[in-house]
């Protein structure tokens, strides 16, 4: 196996349940240990609450634990692919594409060397230069995963496999990931479908009420997780636009 | 660290586009909404409260030279400790060092006020105010004013996200400022004790700095702004330790 690239160290979260500095914690997450090696796709799966969003968070860098550790190789960049990173909507298509791919870490000239890439994938060329408040909340989507697509961050984080906008684009953005994530992309895939999982990572972190129930081979531990969760599937998708590849 | 700046940039240039397409006049109102306010509160002044004394067309050229910078700092004060909440969305997705967004605010602010100044250049000149070579100091008021405003917006934007009290009690500090701050009224009028306690606040240094140069004909030396400058200074040291030390907890602490 390749050498790790993140590891999590006893790491715990806890959110205070209102402004009140001495009100009891509630922690999210406690003593979750793991590590993500370069090049694999780890799965992580659990139940609604289990605390899978905020792992992706701090994987991502945006929060920090309250105990434990997060270490990772030096200048590794890891990043949530998202459809709207501060979309400024009275601006046009072409004007917010550029301040996304910056709002991504490329410099200005990156950003206008790589906005065809966006033009072209997106298949809205004729729009770009409408605001973004005209957009049909597909073709929004649509842009928002061109631009997502242009970033290239060592470790990729997936809230949920998904091809997004309409019947033809679901396909070509669900296509495009799939490319994505089965290439040497290190990637955190996040679900609650076994079945996704299964297809993705050879590797599945299994958490519940904020603590490792499982970690190793996909099978062993979906297997597991399939015996006690008869109910899988019934979970509403948390975005309107998206469903799962 | 180019990156960053790229993005202050473009996000500044982005919130004032969009601005100026929320209207039908867009950029006009830059300059038409100082305007106003400043015929306004010569409505008010110049006729009643203070009519005697000095002469009313004096007083248009006192008010203006306070407004106007006034205006400024209000826009990016307001702007700044706003800056964080109003940016939970991206700061949910991703991650962005926080002082980039109160200083997108000072900067969308400080592209303003670049069309204001020329326009009170202008009307001060009218008014029979002769320009030196004096007025090139001008230049040292500008530059203490946009360390003083970016620094209190940093301050603002560290504090308003940890203790949302005070998203009320900045409206009410920066009008304050306007009735403080000798907009109105000539400060060194005033009693020495109150005085005193006046120039406790830094910015009330640097608005006489603008009166000095542009209707005093004297010039405006750092020494003079000193003042200004090591209060700015202090509060700057202590926005982006805040700033920093709170960097990955903002995005759990806005609502």
């Amino acid at each position: 196996m390749n050498r790790e690239i993140m590891t999590f160290d006893n790491v715990g979260l806890a959110y205070r349940r209102s402004l009140n500095p001495f009100s009891e914690k509630n922690w999210v997450l406690k003593d979750i240990s793991f590590q993500l090696y370069r090049g694999e796709v780890l799965g992580v799966i659990g139940r609604n609450g289990a605390g899978k969003s905020t792992l992706l968070r701090l994987l991502a860098g945006i929060i920090a634990p309250n105990q434990g550790s997060i270490s990772k190789e030096r200048g590794i960049r890891s990043q949530l692919l998202t459809l709207n990173l501060g979309f400024i909507h009275k601006l046009s298509g072409f004007d917010n594409a550029i301040m996304s791919l910056v709002t991504q870490g490329k410099t200005i000239k990156e950003a206008h060397e790589l906005v065809a890439g966006v033009i072209d994938f997106s298949g809205i060329g004729h729009l770009m230069d409408h605001s973004v408040s005209t957009y049909s909340a597909g073709e929004r989507a649509r842009l928002g995963f061109a631009i997502a697509m242009q970033a290239t961050p060592d470790i990729l984080l997936l809230d949920e496999m998904l091809g997004v906008g309409d019947k033809e684009f679901k396909v070509k953005s669900g296509k495009a990931l799939k490319e994505r994530v089965q290439s040497d992309q290190t990637a955190v895939l996040v679900s609650h479908s076994p079945t996704t999982i299964r297809k993705f990572c050879e590797r599945v972190l299994w958490i519940e009420e904020g603590a490792v129930k499982a970690l190793g081979p996909a099978d062993t531990v979906l297997d597991e997780y399939e015996e006690t969760a008869p109910t899988r599937g019934n979970s509403p998708s948390k975005t309107t636009t998206a469903t799962a590849a | 660290m180019r990156k960053y700046l790229d993005l202050i940039w473009l996000r500044g240039i982005g919130a004032l586009k969009a601005d100026t397409k929320q209207s039908y006049l867009g950029m006009l109102w830059w300059v038409l909404e100082p305007l106003l306010m400043a015929a306004l509160f010569y409505l008010a002044f110049a006729s009643g409260v203070r009519g005697e004394g000095q002469s009313g067309s004096n007083f248009v050229y006192f008010l203006l030279t306070g407004l106007f910078p006034f205006k400024w700092t209000a826009s990016a004060l307001t702007g700044g400790s706003n800056s964080l909440i109003n940016s939970k969305g991206i700061l949910g997705q991703t991650y962005l060092p926080k002082w980039i967004f109160p200083s997108v605010a000072n900067l969308t602010a400080l592209i303003r006020f670049s069309f204001v100044f020329p326009l009170m250049l202008l009307l001060v000149i009218i008014g029979g105010y002769e320009p030196s070579t004096g007025w090139l100091t001008i230049v040292n008021v500008i530059l203490c004013q946009i360390l003083f405003n970016l620094s209190v917006s940093f301050l603002l934007a560290a504090s308003v996200p940890l203790i949302p009290d005070l998203t009320h009690l900045v409206p009410l500090v920066i009008m304050a400022m306007m009735f403080t701050s000798g907009i109105f009224f000539d400060i060194s009028e005033r009693p020495d004790e109150i005085q005193a306690i006046l120039r406790l606040n830094p910015f009330v240094t640097i608005l006489e700095g603008y009166r000095d140069v542009l209707l005093h004909g004297r010039t405006a030396s750092f020494s003079a702004l000193a003042y200004p400058v090591i209060a700015s200074i202090t509060a700057f040291a202590a926005g982006i330790a805040l700033l920093v030390r709170f960097d990955r907890y903002y995005p759990r602490a806005l609502p």
